[in-house]
């Protein structure tokens, strides 16, 4: 018929589409192919020797200790395009079930004993043969498992001279830190977390107040006061949140974990189990609901306090504001840690170093006479400048200067002293 | 006999039906009316004049046709309604004037039927649903969070192949198709029977201005929203966008069919407003106008007995200098003139107004 033209551009398929059923008959219908889902655990063999490969931080490929073969993963950096998804209905409620207990067993093919791991352990070392078995997701498709992480960088040698080297610091710690070198259980663990994006539109509305000065006359002066008019205001804030980080664990400490982070988020790899040949991984058990509610609640934290700026006052009252969120998208990474510890003087303390950046933060014992020697000598010259102005006053006028001084020191000294005391205990703290 | 045989082909010429082709001077649009009877007025434009002419038609009457659904008592009553609360109507815009001229006047259509074999490529979209939070903070009170559900599409590519038969694909059989179904609305197309020589019977028919040719751009576009919807379907989708073929159309089948609509017309100064109204839903397509003459006589009449009294109210006014109670008469009446004086207009420019608001 006139205008009918042959099939050209739009026949054969794009690559990389496959068929899928149709519910007409008479029409063939070919969708992109579904991302394959790995249903078997990995082996990480070395292809001469067949030794057990592991990712090495050093060289960041898979590398075999025995012959020195590697292998490159095939994974690319994809930083914070990595894939993100929503909040569908759907999610939510996969998000109560977390990894299934199957998980909870690893079979070893290589000498077919059945390892039980840790149910938080998504790797393990076959105990009997020593071989890697990285445990690929697998379960119902799981929307849940990691969809990026951050390779090791720094290797388990240059730990450990960081960590010398951070013991080595300070003068409020015992000097014997310094001869501190074996460091127990250092492992490098993938911790999981969740990272939120969201855009806010903030909608707010106060009393904002406007500072003015007025002049008036009283007893016989003209005078100045500072006058505050109210006025109601309102105004919209957008706030675009990007990669808003929560841990997914309770089982680390908080404290060090704080002193450990920022991440570069932009160095983000596409998940691959190659990159967990050798290390330890942890599953989330914080779920991810609970996450967003913290990152919720900082993000509207964050809302607040850009309508406040919005204001363009420091004198606001009865503020009120609604925030809608808008585009929320989350995403499950893991981020690499070294997690150790280290004996002294009867004591265990705990060290984490951030494994991309080598940022180091833990226990530390504190020297508490070393410390109280300082805080005394800090509070010295106040008081006794103080206690010799307080005679002086006794004996004429000229003590009052070295009274004010005095106070002056102690004041300065109590502060030093405090700031002193609260380093020295965090040193201690988990 | 030989008389009686050249008078039935006479008489059937048209679609084996009394039909003649006429011919509208004004809007140029042809027409078949009762043979041996003069349109006055166009059905479409409400000019004329309207003569007989040829039309060049396809000679096999209309396959198909769509059944009135609206008795003439039903279009009565339609009718009534929309006459109603039109003020200064004009003294033929009533339901019994339109009532008395109206006639069947029936609208083609193409159905086409074809196999269509060809390469397709669309977007389809999955409906589904999503959490958001809309947070409210009150000082003093602190936040509140509520939890919204949103319905969100999920757009995913499809490629495809397609070797499918379509029947009835509507397409346009006049130029002005799309204007007429904007002013009539959709016709049910399901509810189509056989065309029968009673069927057009006293009525007015159309005459196509789109061939298979011309009508092809049309017919087209209806089989590639065929097999788009089809495409929908078959990807189990909610929506699909984007969507292109390149195909082959072949066994092309085309059949004619009417669409039922009465015609009427009402005239106001010396023009002829066309009314059309849908004859199965009963949808009607017309300007309601207001008489401006009769506004214009009733505003004059208010201005002249305003000023009228606007005098007569003032020399009562200068009056009650000698007499009193005058003065008091003389104003009251002074003021209702120059009420009825200031709102004579309001008449005509009211009827201006609803006039502009309905052309």
């Amino acid at each position: 018929m006139n205008d009918a033209t042959r099939p050209t551009t739009l026949w054969p398929p794009p690559e990389g589409f496959v068929p899928v059923p149709s519910l007409v008959e008479g029409i063939e219908l070919y969708a992109p192919a579904p991302e394959e889902e790995e249903k078997e655990t990995r082996t990480f063999k070395c292809r001469h020797c067949g030794g057990t490969i592991a990712y090495s931080a050093e060289q960041r490929q898979l590398t075999c200790p025995y012959c020195g073969g590697s292998q490159a993963i095939a994974a690319e950096e994809v930083g914070q395009r990595a894939a993100e998804f929503e909040f569908t209905l759907e999610t939510m409620a996969r998000a109560q079930y977390g990894w299934g207990e199957e998980r909870r067993e690893l079979a070893c093919a290589s000498c077919g004993s059945v390892v039980a791991v840790a149910p938080d352990a998504l790797t393990s070392r076959c105990a009997f043969c020593g071989s890697n078995r990285v445990h690929a997701r697998d379960v119902t498709g799981d929307l849940l498992r990691p969809t990026a992480l951050l390779p090791f960088v720094v290797d388990q040698e240059r730990v450990q001279a960081l960590v010398a080297d951070w013991l080595g610091r300070g003068w409020m710690h015992p000097p014997e830190l310094r001869n501190v070198r074996a460091l127990q259980e250092l492992a490098g663990v993938y911790l999981p977390f969740w990272t939120f994006d969201a855009h806010i539109v903030a909608d707010w509305k106060a009393e904002v107040g406007t500072e003015r000065t007025k002049q008036y006359y009283e007893d016989g002066e003209w005078k100045t006061r500072t006058i505050i008019d109210w006025n109601w205001r309102s105004g919209r804030v957008h706030l675009p949140i990007d990669d808003h980080l929560v841990v997914g664990t309770a089982h680390v400490s908080r404290v060090i974990l704080s002193k450990v982070v920022p991440f570069e988020l932009s160095k983000l790899a596409e998940y691959d189990p190659g990159y967990l040949a050798g290390w330890q991984a942890k599953v989330y058990d914080v779920q991810l609901q609970d996450a967003w509610e913290v990152a919720k609640e900082e993000m509207r934290g964050r809302a607040k306090n850009a309508c406040h700026r919005d204001t363009g006052s420091s004198h606001v009252r009865n503020f009120r504001m609604q925030a809608d969120f808008a585009d929320e998208r989350w995403r499950h990474i893991l981020l690499p840690v070294y997690l150790a510890s280290y004996p002294f003087e009867g004591r265990t303390f705990q060290v984490m170093v951030n494994g991309q950046t080598g940022s180091v933060a833990g226990q530390k014992p504190v020297a508490w006479p070393k410390v109280w020697l300082v805080i005394a000598a800090m509070l010295a010259p106040g008081a006794g400048l103080g206690l010799l102005g307080l005679l002086t006053l006794a004996l004429g006028g000229i003590g009052l200067i070295g009274l004010v001084l005095g106070f002056i020191l102690l004041v300065a000294g109590l502060i030093g002293s405090i700031l002193v005391f609260q380093k020295a205990r965090a040193s201690e703290e988990v | 006999m030989g008389t009686e045989k050249q008078k039935k082909a006479e008489i059937t010429g048209v679609w084996g039906a009394p039909l003649q082709a006429m011919h509208c001077a004004h809007c140029g649009e042809a027409h078949l009316a009762p043979k041996g009877e003069s349109l006055s007025q166009c059905p479409l434009c409400g000019q004329g004049p309207v003569t007989p002419q040829l039309a060049f038609m396809r000679k096999e009457p209309p396959e198909q046709i769509v059944p009135y659904a609206i008795s003439e008592e039903k279009l009565a009553g339609i009718l009534e309604r929309w006459t109603r609360g039109i003020w200064f109507r004009p003294a033929e815009l009533k339901a019994s004037t339109l009532m008395k001229r109206a006639r069947r006047y029936l609208i083609p259509l193409w159905l086409v039927d074809g196999q269509v074999t060809g390469a397709w490529r669309a977007d389809v979209g999955f409906d589904y649903q999503a959490v958001s939070y809309q947070d409210r903070y009150r000082e003093g009170a602190g936040w509140s969070s509520r939890e919204v559900t949103e319905g969100r599409v999920r757009w995913e590519p499809r490629v495809g192949r397609l070797g499918r038969s379509y029947e009835n694909a509507a397409a346009p059989a006049l130029d002005d198709h799309r204007a007429l179904m904007g002013r009539l609305g959709d016709f049910d197309l399901e509810q189509r029977a056989d065309y029968s020589l009673e069927a057009v019977a006293g009525g007015v028919v159309r005459v196509p201005s789109l061939d298979h040719e011309t009508a092809w751009p049309g017919a087209h576009a209806a089989l590639v929203r065929a097999a788009g919807e089809e495409c929908r379907q078959a990807a189990g989708a909610d929506h699909i966008r984007n969507f292109t073929l390149e195909a082959e159309y072949d066994d092309l089948n085309w059949t004619m069919l009417l669409l039922p609509v009465y015609a009427t017309w009402y005239r106001d100064e010396e023009h002829t407003w066309p009314v059309l109204v849908n004859g199965q839903n009963g949808r009607v397509s017309g300007v309601r106008r207001a008489s401006t003459r009769k506004a214009n006589i009733t505003s004059f009449i208010l201005g002249v007995v305003g000023v009228l009294m606007f005098l007569l109210g003032g020399l009562l006014a200068l009056m009650g200098a000698v007499l009193p109670p005058l003065a008091v008469l003389g104003g009251v009446i002074l003021v209702v003139g120059l009420l009825l004086a200031v709102s004579a207009p309001i008449p005509a420019i009211g009827v201006w107004m609803f006039n502009r608001r309905s052309t």
